[in-house]
């Protein structure tokens, strides 16, 4: 392995790498370890791998499998999810989600299951194709777009909840002001 | 194709255009070009994805992981120095020699079948297994995607099991073989064509195996072989056979 190739795919690929961690695991250090960790492997298997222009659906791979080698879940099935798209209502515009915090946008990204959320986050954090999406998860194409169809609508009914919450936290300063001063 | 389906095709469709030229969006394309309403909805679709996309790709990256990486890098580099101009050579191989020693005697008088190897492989599966390809309570369905997508499909199963609501199904390979898995709630039905593992015991009699909290029953019948893995006693899985 040249260690010049091995840069080069670090500084193409390990900000994309620890954005899919974040998306998976929730949080910046475990995402930080899965990046490490991919490239770790990389740098001890990555020479088998013939078909050179399939690193980064490798990386990306390798990366999910690490995640789900961590991973233990109890709960196998989402059962809620029929539940929860049953009172489906406008999807929420375009400008109002770019007036929401980042933080929100991933925070609502970890509460969808796995099943959506893995390729929902290819989709939208690295442009990944229906097609690679299909590849480097190895489900078929057909499933593919169906858990985006469902994955889309979950996340927009969490972002249009958690802008709704918002809206309701909101209270006019003069308002608390006054309560203060009621509770002495 | 109606807008319906035309709006689950574009819903795939990337917001910068990159799938321009793939062929499978491009009557969903025309669609949306040609009838205002999907217009309006894609145009939407497009711009929220784009606004979705760019939240993501905000996130902060810690400013030291490239050089963590790098370390690590440095320690694999470090890893192929010739195993013979390292102080611990000697330790190493003394340990190698121990365990292989322990590993051959081990082999000599445990050689686990492939029947065993499919057993242990279902139990470990059942207990990590998170999703399936295709979810459906629905038997019939599972049974149509299965021949669908060139798997082994369950053909006569008990009349108890055959009852139980369904939760999905997938494929998977094991040992260059193709494995169904019909998920039941709390039970899991493997089906493979019983050729590809001849030392299964043979026979419609279910043969039962507990280990630690998982059991496991299988059997077979004309072509498949069948292993039910229950996260519970033998006495459950009896029920259903």
């Amino acid at each position: 392995m040249a260690t010049s190739s091995f840069q080069n795919l670090v500084d193409n690929y390990y900000e994309a790498l620890f954005r899919f961690g974040v998306s998976l695991s929730g949080n910046a250090s475990d995402a930080s370890d899965l990046t490490q960790q991919t490239f770790f492997i990389w740098a001890k298997k990555g020479h088998a791998l013939r078909d050179r222009s399939k690193a980064k659906s490798w990386l990306f791979t390798t990366l999910y499998r690490e995640f789900l080698k961590n991973t233990r879940r109890s709960q196998r099935f989402i059962y809620q999810e029929e539940q929860m798209l049953e009172n489906e209502s406008a999807p929420i515009e375009a400008d109002v989600v770019e007036q929401l915090d980042a933080s929100i946008v991933i925070e609502s990204l970890s509460k969808i299951d796995e099943t959506f959320r893995i390729p929902l986050s290819l989709f939208y954090l690295e442009d990944f194709s229906y097609k690679e999406i299909s590849e480097t998860l190895n489900i078929p194409v057909g499933t593919v777009m169906s858990r985006l169809s469902r994955g889309k609508k979950h996340l927009r009914k969490l972002l249009d909840d958690s802008q709704k919450t918002d809206k309701e936290n909101i209270v006019p300063i003069a308002n608390i002001q006054e309560k203060e001063k009621s509770n002495g | 194709m109606d807008n319906k389906e035309a709006k689950f095709i574009l819903q795939a469709y990337r917001h910068g255009g990159q799938d321009a030229d793939d062929p499978k969006f491009a009557e969903a394309l025309l669609r949306a070009q040609r009838d205002p309403e999907l217009g309006k909805w894609f145009a939407e679709e497009r711009a929220r994805d784009r606004a979705i996309s760019n939240k993501l790709k905000s996130i902060e990256i810690p400013y030291d992981l490239r050089e963590q990486i790098n370390a690590g890098l440095r320690f694999v580099e470090n890893e192929k120095t010739p195993w013979w101009q390292r102080p611990s050579f000697i330790g190493i191989a003394a340990t190698l020699a121990i365990f292989i020693g322990i590993t051959l005697s081990w082999s000599f008088v445990s050689s686990p079948t492939e029947f065993a190897q499919l057993r242990s492989n279902a139990i470990k599966y059942s207990n990590d297994f998170m999703t399936v390809d295709f979810q459906s309570k629905d038997l019939s369905s599972m049974k149509v995607w299965l021949e669908q997508n060139d798997a082994p499909v369950p053909r006569d199963l008990p009349r108890n099991l055959a009852s139980l609501t369904g939760m999905g199904c997938r494929k998977i390979g094991w040992n260059g073989k193709t494995v169904s898995i019909v998920c039941f709630k709390n039970y899991d039905l493997y089906i493979l064509d019983r050729s590809d593992c001849p030392d299964a015991p043979k026979g419609k009699t279910p043969t039962f195996y507990s280990k630690k909290n998982m059991s496991v029953a299988s059997w077979q019948d004309e072509n498949q072989l069948y292993l039910l893995v229950h996260k519970g006693s033998k006495k459950d899985l009896q029920h259903f056979l």
